[in-house]
């Protein structure tokens, strides 16, 4: 599984080979899809279930998509960061960009990628769990 | 399954079939054997102000049960027209109408009775009875508080064509209920002719025995209500101080006609009130249209208990075994403002329920109206959308039905004594709150949570919505949401 997200984030990236390795080495492609996964199903599974709010907007679903992205950014990026392999190199200027940025274009695409899971839960949640929102994106 | 004919007879008898209508309407229940309600109004007065928003609010009805397809609940309860029930809708006239007095429309009452045709002997006998006004009534009007011009011209009905389809679509096992006033003009002299004509076998009508056999209750309104002096006193025709006198005298005449040996009626109610309102003076027409008064909705309630009583009653050679007498009694004697909580036990039971539901969904509509955007991504919202289009069930039939409801519950808000079921104002964060004397209770742990608002409403009509069976008639599917929705509302604020 780290494999097939890390050829999918590679497909992506502005590559650079030696901080691609490290991400790889320490499975962390395969944490960043379990998190692009598990952080819209909680985040959209909250939105429909308990809040489940009214009236019924289609403002309220992007505000929720906004918070799961915003999550889901600050959480990659924290995994990323605090990673012990990925420590030796933060603070290197070792190609043309830096630690941080490739972090941070890490964060950004695991954040486009959760669109599909947001979408896709959003359909789930919506037809099973929620009262108000059963039709709320679609 | 049997049917109730209910006669309503003068202004008094149209405003207690609106009443009436709104029970149905919101789901009070009929004895269980009952599930036809053939509504009669007789009225002289054709253009009546009162009787024609009863005829509007009974096509309504008729046409919003239609799409009533559930045991029970709202709007579950059949009316019909006498044309209905014989199939003869061409040859009956006017809906729910009985009375083709033609001889006495747009004619004086001395015209009518041929005066002038009469000898000088029968011409003294005429004037013993009949004053020179009486003799000069325009009977377009209505008798106008004189029964004595009344019980002459109402003794016509019986050989209306609406009379012979009533005969002949009459069963075995249905029964009749008459309502009127006793200190008017058309209702005192219609009830005590009409009751004789029922209980009266005519071998030339067929079906007259089993009619005649039938069981019969009637309600007589006493005095409720004073007309104001007109600034004209010239033009006064109605004069109320006249009423109480009225009154005694037609029950005098009740105890020996109608009671006494010849025990008529199976059932015998009698609603009366400190009269303490006054009404405006008019001769009728469009211009009577009094407020609704609590006495009707509690003469409505009569009716309702008639039919639960109807297996006690008996009827043996055209006459009634016993006959009970009833009145209508409330639990907080001295008030004049009343509400669900002050009526007695057995009526609370009867109402708060469903007249909760009903007021609750227009209640709820009419926040819909003006916030429709709030709604609109409703699931039950955008299953039901058409159900608000121009040809739609509720735009069509509800809405109106709705205002003659709400315009219904503020009258007897307005009137004294002042009925006060619901609250006046409430917004939609505090619409659960809108029974009087009732309060959503609050949540114990949940103290951010406001348990009166309307969106807690709109959930459990999501919830609903989830759960129930969706059909192609959305007509049906809106009254089955709502009828479930309302009744789990209600239910969880009364309990």
């Amino acid at each position: 599984m780290n494999d097939w997200f890390a050829n999918r984030f590679e497909d992506f990236l502005i590559y650079d080979q030696q901080f691609s390795d490290y991400v790889h080495k320490a499975h962390d492609y395969q944490m960043l899809g379990i998190f692009l996964i598990i952080i819209p199903i909680l985040v959209f599974f909250v939105f429909y279930k308990p809040i489940d709010p009214q009236p019924v907007k289609l403002w309220k679903w992007f505000v929720t998509f906004l918070i799961s992205a915003v999550l889901l950014f600050l959480t990659a990026y924290y995994w990323l960061y605090s990673n012990s392999m990925y420590n030796p190199i933060q603070n290197e200027q070792m190609s043309d960009m830096s630690a941080v940025s490739f972090t941070l274009q890490l964060s950004f695409w695991a954040v486009v990628f959760s669109i599909i899971p947001a979408l896709l839960f959003s359909w789930i949640w919506s037809r099973t769990v929620s009262i108000n929102n059963a039709k709320n994106p679609f | 399954m049997s049917k109730l004919y209910v006669f309503g007879i003068g202004g008094t008898g149209a405003r207690v079939m609106k009443s009436l209508t709104f029970m149905l309407a919101s789901g009070v229940k009929l004895s269980n054997d009952i599930d036809t309600v053939v509504p009669i109004l007789i009225d002289p007065d054709f253009g009546n102000g009162d009787l024609t928003r009863t005829k509007q609010l009974l096509d309504l009805y008729m046409k919003i049960n239609k799409k009533a397809q559930y045991e029970e609940g709202l709007f579950t309860t059949k009316i019909k027209t006498l044309s209905e029930l014989s199939n003869s809708a061409g040859s009956i006239g006017d809906k729910f109408k009985m009375l083709d007095v033609s001889g006495a429309q747009n004619e004086k009452f001395r015209e009518f009775i041929g005066y002038s045709s009469l000898s000088s002997e029968n011409k003294a006998l005429i004037n013993l009875f009949f004053s020179e006004n009486n003799l000069n009534a325009d009977m377009t009007v209505g008798f106008k508080g004189n029964p004595n011009i009344g019980s002459i011209v109402l003794n016509q009905f019986k050989n209306s064509k609406e009379y012979k389809v009533f005969l002949n679509s009459f069963e075995p096992d249905d029964s009749i209920f008459i309502v009127s006033s006793i200190f008017g003009g058309t209702g005192a002299a219609g009830f005590p002719l009409l009751l004789r004509n029922l209980r009266k076998i005519d071998p030339n009508l067929s079906n007259s025995k089993n009619v005649a056999n039938s069981k019969i209750g009637a309600l007589s309104m006493m005095p409720y209500f004073k007309i104001n002096t007109p600034t004209d006193i010239a033009n006064q025709t109605i004069d109320s101080s006249s009423f109480m006198g009225k009154a005694k005298a037609a029950l005098s005449f009740y105890s020996n006609s109608i009671f006494g040996n010849n025990n008529q009626l199976n059932s015998f109610y009698t609603l009366g009130e400190d009269v303490a309102n006054f009404y405006e003076h008019n001769d009728g027409q469009a211009a009577q249209k009094n407020d609704a008064h609590f006495l009707e909705f509690a003469a409505a309630l009569a009716i309702v208990d008639f039919t639960w009583d109807l297996q006690n009653l008996e009827t043996k050679d055209e006459k009634a075994v016993q006959t009970s007498f009833k009145e209508f009694g409330i639990q907080a004697a001295l008030k004049r403002r009343l509400s669900f909580k002050t009526l007695g036990g057995k009526s609370k039971k009867q109402v708060l329920t469903p007249m909760s539901k009903l007021y609750l969904m227009f209640l709820f509509h009419k926040h819909l109206h003006q916030n429709k955007k709030d709604f609109e991504k409703s699931p039950w919202h955008i299953h039901l959308e058409e159900v608000y289009s121009n040809d739609g069930l509720y735009d069509q039939y509800l809405k109106d039905f709705g205002e003659h409801f709400l315009s219904w519950i503020q009258e007897m808000k307005k009137n004294d004594i002042a009925f006060n079921p619901f609250k006046s104002e409430v917004s939609y964060p505090k619409l659960l709150n809108f029974i009087e004397d009732y309060e959503v209770k609050k949540p114990g742990l949940k103290f951010w949570d406001n348990p009166a608002d309307g969106d807690k409403f709109n959930k459990i009509l999501n919830s609903e919505y989830k759960t129930s069976q969706k059909t192609d008639d959305k007509g049906s599917d809106f009254l089955k949401l709502f009828d479930r929705a309302t009744e789990i509302q209600v239910n969880s604020i009364t309990k």
